[in-house]
């Protein structure tokens, strides 16, 4: 198996005001192809720089990144990337919003349309195509964002807690569908996200880091079958694992 | 939607100004150059319409207006977006625009024209260089404010510079810009009518002024009273054109 993203003695440091202050030390991190890994850490700790650097929106001070083998140098068009917020253009249609990448990437019309359109249908927003971003709840523009992360087929997707805007309910069925297209697709995934629940639910492995300067302090196999249901919530080896994490921020 | 109601409000309030200025003229029995009642404000703008006589001072109010509001809100739109992606650019000029800005610029207008002449042109450049100001600084903070994170978003699929102005930085200043425009379109007036009263053969402004020699101050009334109608004319498009391209923006308002 190939490394979908390899993170190799990486940090960074960035000045401020105050002085200089370090985000990143030496961290190392490998996603191997096909495998969903959540990197799951208290706010601040540095987790969505790691999804900035392997996005080539940020360069590390020290150490090397690489994406399908290939060491990062900006954005590339190996990966999707989704954020917190949806970061829908509002002046753009829903189905061309999920074309963006198209436009930027300069892939041709015809297949992109169609492919955009079936993406639509993948996260159920079919019928929405020509509607406005405003015109959606937030968890339907999550999913338009997730089409868009989709559209020109990158082999690493990077999902920067694309959940905690949501509500609760949203939050749960906006995670079985994630693991429904990724089943399907079979996608590498890094998933930034602080909630336990969510990273142990939809990772094959959770990476746990500490705050300042951000550093991966346990590594945690999850080995619970797939598909994951709502039933798993309440399976005891599901809350074994969450307790075991929590221990990580019980002090905190 | 409910559009044509509202307007029937100050319409009333506006009838009910009328006819206390018609009452409080017949009541102190005003003399006519003081103030003239608005019957013969409205013969004044009758008999100037009958008489063709105040068309030509309209069109070369609303000519200078025009041509000086576009000029200046090309000006301001493409070196604000210059600006704001340059920093050379910025580090040059911008301490300089923003001492021009601070200037009242109608106190130019006696230089402006020694350069431009007596003819239409010193009036554009007056009226292109007040509305410039306003329309320049929005375009810029517009420009600047755009999300960053959405930026970055968009970064993230290889967004290039160029698509990131025109698909994303310029949209999301659009509503600055349209306030800019609005600000422009009253002070754009303001200069044409500057400009007139201090020198044209033509104009409203001029009109006025020269309306205040012979004392018929109901015509400068009437001169007033048009280039109000103007001015609420020309801010009542640009509201319009605003909601039918910045149309996400009224959709966020009303939520």
């Amino acid at each position: 198996m190939t490394t979908a993203l390899a993170l190799n003695g990486v940090s960074l440091t960035y000045a401020t005001r105050r002085g200089q202050i370090q985000a990143l030390s030496a961290v190392d991190l490998h996603i191997a192809e096909g495998e969903f890994v959540a990197v799951l850490g208290p706010s601040g700790c540095g987790k969505s720089t790691i999804l900035k650097l392997a996005a080539g929106l940020m360069a590390p001070t020290s150490g090397d990144i690489a994406v399908a083998a290939q060491p990062v140098t900006g954005p590339g068009r190996h990966t999707g990337v989704v954020f917190q917020k949806p970061n829908l253009l509002p002046w753009k249609t829903v189905l061309d919003n999920v074309l963006l990448p198209a436009h930027t990437l300069k892939l041709t019309a015809a297949p992109a349309k169609a492919r955009a359109l079936q993406l639509l249908e993948l996260v159920g927003l079919g019928d929405f195509a020509d509607d406005y971003p405003f015109e959606l709840s937030g968890g339907m523009q999550q999913r338009v964002g997730i089409a868009r992360m989709l559209l020109h087929d990158p082999e690493l997707l990077l999902m920067d807690e694309p959940f905690a805007a949501l509500d609760a309910l949203s939050r749960e069925k906006l995670m079985l569908e994630l693991q429904r297209i990724w089943e399907q697709q079979r996608k590498s995934v890094l998933f930034i996200t602080h909630s336990i629940q969510e990273a142990v639910f939809l990772a094959d492995r959770v990476l746990v880091m500490s705050a300042r300067p951000g550093r991966i302090v346990e590594e945690l196999t999850i080995s619970l079958p797939r598909p994951r249901t709502l039933d798993t919530l309440a399976d005891p080896t599901f809350m074994a694992l969450c307790q075991h994490l929590r221990r990580h921020f019980s002090h905190a | 939607m409910r559009r044509g109601l509202p307007l029937v409000y100050p319409l009333i309030s506006l009838a009910v100004l009328v006819l206390i200025w018609d009452l409080s003229v017949r009541l102190f029995s005003l003399p006519d150059y003081l103030l003239p009642p608005p019957s013969s404000v409205f013969a004044a703008l009758r008999d100037g319409f009958a008489d063709k006589s105040l068309w030509p001072h309209i069109s070369t109010t609303l000519g200078e207006t025009l041509a000086g509001f576009l000029i200046g809100s090309v000006l301001a739109i493409v070196l604000g977006v210059t600006l704001a992606e340059s920093r050379t650019f910025e580090r040059f000029v911008y301490p300089l625009l923003v001492a021009l800005q601070a200037t009242p610029k109608v106190a130019l207008g006696p230089i402006i024209l020694v350069w431009f002449g007596f003819g239409l042109a010193s009036k554009i450049v007056l009226v292109t260089l007040v509305c410039f100001f306003p329309l320049f600084v929005n375009t810029v903070n517009g420009i600047r404010r755009t999300d960053g994170e959405l930026l970055d978003a968009c970064r993230a699929f290889s967004a290039s510079r160029l698509y990131l102005l025109f698909h994303v930085k310029l949209p999301s200043a659009a509503g600055d810009i349209f306030a800019g425009l609005q600000i422009g379109v009253a002070l754009a007036l303001i200069g044409a009518v500057v400009a007139e009263f201090l020198s044209a053969q033509s104009g409203l402004g001029y009109l006025i002024a020269s309306s205040q020699v012979n004392m018929s101050v109901s015509l400068m009334f009437a001169g007033v009273l048009l280039l109000a109608f103007i001015g609420l004319c020309g801010s009542q498009l640009i509201r319009w054109l605003q909601g039918k391209m910045v149309f996400w923006e009224a959709r966020n308002k009303r939520d």
